[in-house]
């Protein structure tokens, strides 16, 4: 059903625990000792699908995002497309760039903003001209093996429409009475953005994700110590998994810990030896 | 050596066009992937339309061998007749894609799967025997043979039974006609084909902006007649109203002259309009509030003033039930927000009252339906050849309140 997030694709297809994604990850790093590239050693070039390449990845979506001019909401659904493919595909299979673009052209579709090919690749090509063909066909293909590597379940459940409800509904509640400040809400909205770079989304439903926003908003930044309390109080009464509340903001926090040593240059250095590497096995 | 490894360090400063993109990823997949005719057995051929050709087939492996099933295979939007290379799937494709992979209720048709192969996409449903195009086509030739109002009770109930599973996801189906609606052998009603379906919650621009022509003319409600931008899913009651009085009379209540889409400008659909004016009189702000703010509005002083005539129009096809009028009144109402929701209607007295609905629609009737035509020497579901057989221009002919996409 697409109306509600429990009877989803999302829920029923695309969500797993722990050990699922370990072992999903293990079967990647075992494709990857297999992979050969003649005349150079892939295993030598130090890249690894971890906490500072997410961060790199989520950097080049939202550069190309902003290029485009698109809605948040189709990034992020983007940002979902590319979580799952990266779960089940390794990044030395694939030119990053392009699965970037690729991602952000089959979200733009799904979300209703459909954007010409020829657009997207242009302005892919204007922020990576190394690494993007000038060929509609590239990226043309690369929709086809990334729609069917998701199983063509591409309905993506958002935590924003559950924040908003949760604020303009469940919060007013006499009980609780918890005004949200315009600020406090901008910094859960950044907090939600930030989360597709972490496995949030592959792991817990979009709700937690909501609730584990306004709480880390109010534990860092809010001034009013009353009202976390109240929001504990209404966190003690709603049904909502606790323990997924706290591991998503221990996620969270892990991620912001990385993105203070983050070191993108060293990491842009990487990314390209291993494409040209790469392409110059192609040829 | 060591000059070599400073070069491919050094980037060039434009990708060429065969720049690694998924060499090593696509070599894994296809090697692993099974094709759609290892799994299936293609029978013939049925239908073709915008979106591409369907065919028959049925499973090969030992628990499915005798189930049949529908395989659609996507037109690419392409100018060569000839596939040879991709060139992005349209938006068409990725809704009735993405849509169907969530839907599961029993009176919308049941995708099995989808195979993406060799640039090509083929859709696998469940087969359905009959459509209720196919259905009011014989009971309307040679001669006119009202359908039983059991079996047309019932098909109608399980229409809005699937429309508002739709309408409760959020989904405006936007093509529902009766060529669209499968029966199955087993007497269920399936509603089909959601290639115009979309969502309707968390729009990001109005479902006008995405296409500006929906639902085939003669089912098209009078608000979008009108020109209305923000739409709801009443549009889709408008046309279970069509239907239902088409499955009464045996032929298409509005039955319009479509004018022709002019590439600069959508033209008003005059005859359209004119042909529900005449039956359900002129529209007015007392019965339709919002009248005025329709970007149409001002054509409407172009029609005569006709009188409400639905019951004399219900009468004159033979129609005897007052709940049966009165409920084909609820939904063809001028103004949806009065219209009846598909929720509301389901709950309708018509269908409360003797004789009861039955689960197979076909349960008391006698009558032997013709079971879908199949051309069975076109089975070549890899031909990338766009040109139509036969069967598929006749159909075309017959249900020729032709539908309208973008590309």
């Amino acid at each position: 059903m697409s109306a509600s997030y429990w009877s989803s694709s999302q829920r029923l297809h695309w969500q797993f625990t722990r050990n699922e994604l370990n072992e999903y990850r293990e079967q990647i790093q075992a494709l990857e000792k297999n992979l050969n590239v003649p005349g150079s050693d892939l295993s030598r070039i130090n890249i690894k699908y971890d906490t500072n390449m997410r961060i790199y990845l989520h950097n080049l979506m939202h550069k190309l995002g902003r290029k485009l001019v698109l809605r948040q909401v189709i990034l992020s659904t983007a940002e979902v497309f590319m979580t799952r493919f990266l779960l089940k595909v390794s990044i030395k299979e694939v030119n990053i760039y392009l699965l970037v673009a690729t991602c952000i052209y089959v979200a733009c579709k799904m979300e209703e903003c459909p954007q010409h090919i020829r657009n997207l690749v242009s302005e892919a090509r204007n922020c990576w001209p190394e690494f993007i063909p000038n060929d509609l066909t590239k990226l043309a293909e690369f929709e086809f093996y990334l729609i069917e590597e998701l199983d063509c379940f591409l309905l993506v459940h958002h935590p924003y429409n559950s924040l908003i409800s949760i604020v303009k509904d469940v919060l007013k509640d006499p009980r609780y009475n918890i005004a949200i400040t315009t600020d406090e809400l901008q910094t859960c909205w950044s907090i939600i953005n930030d989360s597709y770079i972490t496995d949030m989304h592959l792991l817990f439903p979009p709700h937690i994700v909501a609730i584990t926003s306004l709480y880390m908003t109010l534990v860092t930044f809010s001034k009013d110590s009353k009202k976390l309390q109240t929001f504990v109080k209404f966190l003690a009464h709603c049904k909502v998994d606790l323990d997924e509340i706290i591991e998503s903001t221990q996620e969270l926090l892990t991620l912001y810990e990385y993105w203070n040593s983050y070191d993108e240059l060293s990491l842009r250095k990487a990314v390209h030896r291993l494409l040209l590497t790469l392409n110059n096995s192609n040829q | 050596m060591n000059r070599l490894y400073n070069q491919t360090q050094q980037p060039m400063r434009m990708a060429s066009n065969d720049f690694f993109s998924i060499g090593p990823y696509r070599k894994r997949k296809d090697q692993s992937r099974e094709s759609v005719l290892d799994k299936y057995t293609i029978l013939g051929y049925i239908a073709s339309g915008t979106y591409g050709k369907v065919f028959k087939a049925s499973g090969k492996s030992k628990d499915n061998q005798k189930q049949f099933y529908a395989i659609k295979k996507f037109k690419i939007d392409s100018k060569d007749s000839e596939i040879t290379h991709y060139t992005g799937i349209s938006q068409s494709a990725i809704r009735e894609i993405s849509l169907c992979k969530e839907l599961k209720n029993e009176n919308v048709i049941n995708l099995t799967e989808i195979v993406l192969e060799n640039k090509c996409i083929y859709m696998i449903s469940e087969f359905a025997e009959y459509d209720l195009l196919q259905i009011i086509h014989h009971h309307s030739h040679p001669d006119l043979k009202p359908i039983n109002e059991q079996m047309l009770k019932s098909i109608l109930f399980q229409i809005l039974q699937g429309l508002n599973y739709l309408h409760e996801n959020w989904i405006i189906h936007r093509d529902l006609k009766p060529a669209n609606i499968m029966v199955t052998s087993e007497g269920i009603v399936k509603i089909g084909d959601l290639g115009l379906a979309r969502k309707f919650n968390n729009l990001l621009q109005t479902l006008y902006t995405g296409d500006k022509v929906v639902v085939t003319i003669w089912y098209r409600s009078p608000e979008l007649l009108l020109g209305a931008r923000h739409y709801t899913p009443a549009i889709d009651l408008w046309a279970v109203g069509c239907i239902l009085a088409e499955l009464l009379s045996l032929r298409p209540i509005f039955k319009g002259e479509e004018a022709k889409i002019d590439k600069k400008q959508l033209p008003f659909q005059e005859n359209q309009l004119l042909k529900i004016i005449e039956i359900l009189g002129t529209p007015n702000v007392h019965s339709w509030k919002s009248l005025k703010d329709y970007p149409e509005y001002h054509q409407l002083s172009k029609f005569n003033i006709f009188p409400p005539n639905l019951s004399a129009w219900f009468h004159s096809m033979g129609g005897q039930n007052k709940n049966c009028l009165g409920l084909l009144s609820n939904l063809l109402q001028y103004d949806p927000a009065d219209r009846l929701s598909a929720n509301n209607a389901l709950s309708h007295e018509w269908f409360s009252e003797s004789p009861a609905i039955t689960k197979n629609v076909f349960k008391n009737t006698k009558v032997k339906y013709p079971i879908r035509k199949i051309q069975k020497d076109d089975v070549n579901l890899l031909n990338q050849s766009q040109q139509y057989s036969n069967i598929g221009q006749k159909r075309a002919i017959q249900d020729d309140g032709s539908r309208k996409r973008r590309a």
